[in-house]
């Protein structure tokens, strides 16, 4: 049997007074690849914030390796784990390398050269050789998304958090950021992937987890979730999308 | 018919010994020598530690060729330093010192775990920002002394120089946090996604940010000090407006006042543009990536 990479016990999350998450409970396996979709404002990209501890949960508990985020008890390490935001936030005033080499340098982690080394391995996987003394000013969205990708990985996280990394972009960058998230999905990590992209999720996913008004409505395997949906609310969606 | 020249020296040098004035124009010199290489600083990236040894370091050059003595230089009393020199060097003895105090502050207002600690901080520099600079002129220089310690003798030119440092600072704190407001709230959230907080995620990822979009507030803050400091005269401190009112006094000179209040306009008005020139250039090469 998989190990659970992540274990959610009734989970829920506000924000001022306003409940955003109520009573998740959620596993990811190693290795697994889960697609949340939902309509917007249905509690989506709150659920994995909760993952990495950027939302505080005010009930449940998050279980994530051996560490247990509570309410009263904030995530105190998210170096597992690595996240790519819709509007990429790569910092403005750092080149590209520095962008990819501040956070592993800023934690001693490796000599200097060791961390330039994967930096530029990383920038070589998400097709940005040549890029890295340029500014993120100067590059394109789709650009700036996969050195998004390549800055989240330097430390080497277990769980890769995306969300919706290519609903800010044109048709022709989403596909130069999908052939690279395609290549992500090949390796080892956890990945939880929120997006509106239905074929994406669909090719590149093993669970897809259904939500609405800050609940979880259905969690089932990819395959099943469009040709087997288990409640009405599942249904009219996915008819939406037909059309 | 009078002397424009030694007129004009009076104007710029007062009553510093004439032996000495080569060290009050290397002062001089060094000010805007300062300006461009900062601007080189910016242009080459080069870490802001390197900028602040280097600002802390031409400070304490002007100070000891003005004002300093020992082996090398003579000893010049403090009040023979006057006219528009003292304006300038008053002005670019506190600019930096007050944008760095500034940027120390903000960090603990941001940061501060002690919300106590920071609430007295912003009482304190509230206070300093509501009250006219004369009153904290008139108030650093006669009353702080009797307070606390009446023989500690503060000269009348430190008093100056620490009322503006902390005047200014009040200032600078404010743009610095409207700055902060500024950096997208995703730039935040991304740095505690990749596990930078606290004095690294100040210096490394707001900070740069704050600095650059705080320059066209802080460069009109900076020249609304240079013009500021014309009012250390009210504490008897012979600034070039003093030194201006004691040369229309005499009578070789009372019939052109105008004239004379026309040239030292046009000396402030010069310098003041020549540091908005300044704020364009630093704003033009911290553009990184844009073109």
């Amino acid at each position: 049997m998989a190990k659970h990479k992540i274990i959610m016990n009734n989970v829920s999350a506000q924000i001022a007074d306003k409940a955003i998450l109520n009573n998740i409970s959620l596993r990811v396996d190693d290795q697994e690849h889960i697609g949340i979709i939902g309509p917007s404002g249905s509690g989506k990209s709150s659920l994995i914030r909760t993952i990495n501890g950027l939302l505080p949960i005010s009930s449940g508990t998050i279980e994530i390796d051996s560490q247990t985020i509570t309410a009263s008890q904030p995530s105190a390490d998210c170096s597992k784990i690595g996240m790519v935001f819709q509007d990429y936030a790569l910092f403005p005033h750092l080149t590209v390398l520095e962008n990819l080499t501040l956070s592993p340098t800023l934690r001693n982690e490796n000599s200097t050269r060791d961390i330039k080394d994967r930096a530029f391995s990383l920038l070589d996987k998400v097709k940005m050789n040549g890029f890295g003394n340029r500014f993120p000013a100067s590059l394109s969205g789709g650009q700036q998304q996969r050195i998004a990708i390549a800055r989240c990985l330097m430390t080497e996280p277990e769980i890769l958090l995306l969300d919706e990394p290519t609903s800010a972009l044109d048709p022709e960058m989403i596909h130069e950021v999908k052939s690279v998230l395609e290549g992500l999905m090949q390796s080892q990590l956890s990945i939880i992937i929120v997006s509106h992209d239905i074929s994406f999720i669909k090719t590149t996913t093993n669970r897809v987890i259904f939500m609405d008004e800050g609940k979880k409505l259905s969690d089932q395997a990819t395959d099943l979730f469009f040709t087997q949906p288990e409640n009405e609310r599942q249904i009219s969606f996915i008819q939406q999308l037909d059309h | 018919m009078f002397d424009l020249l030694s007129a004009l020296d009076f104007l710029s040098f007062g009553f510093y010994p004439d032996i000495d004035k080569w060290r009050l124009v290397l002062a001089i010199v060094i000010i805007p020598m300062h300006a461009v290489l900062t601007v080189f600083c910016v242009k080459n990236r080069y870490r802001l530690s390197y900028c602040l040894v280097l600002t802390l370091g031409l400070q304490m050059l002007t100070l000891w060729l003005s004002i300093g003595d020992g082996a090398i230089l003579r000893s010049v009393k403090l009040d023979e330093l006057s006219g528009l020199c003292l304006n300038l060097l008053l002005a670019y003895w506190s600019i930096p010192l007050a944008t760095i105090l500034a940027a120390g502050i903000c960090f603990i207002l941001i940061n501060a775990s002690s919300k106590s600690l920071a609430y007295i901080l912003g009482l304190f520099f509230d206070l300093i920002r509501s009250l006219p600079l004369v009153t904290l002129l008139f108030f650093n220089t006669l009353i702080l002394p009797m307070l606390f310690n009446p023989k500690l003798i503060i000269t009348r030119l430190e008093a100056a120089w620490i009322t503006l440092i902390f005047f200014l600072c009040a200032y600078t704190i404010q743009i610095f946090l409207g700055a902060y407001e500024a950096i997208s709230y995703h730039q935040h959230e991304s740095a505690k996604a990749l596990g930078i907080s606290g004095w690294k995620k100040y210096r490394h990822i707001d900070l740069p940010q704050m600095l650059k979009h705080s320059l066209p507030a802080l460069i009109s803050t900076y020249i609304g000090m240079i013009k500021d400091t014309t009012l250390v005269m009210i504490i008897g401190l012979a600034d070039s407006l003093g030194n201006l009112q004691l040369l229309i006094s005499r009578n070789a000179y009372k019939h052109y006042y105008i004239e004379f209040f026309f040239i030292l306009g046009f000396l402030f008005w010069l310098t003041c543009t020549l540091c908005g020139w300044w704020g364009k250039q630093l704003e033009r090469t911290s553009n990184y990536g844009k073109t």
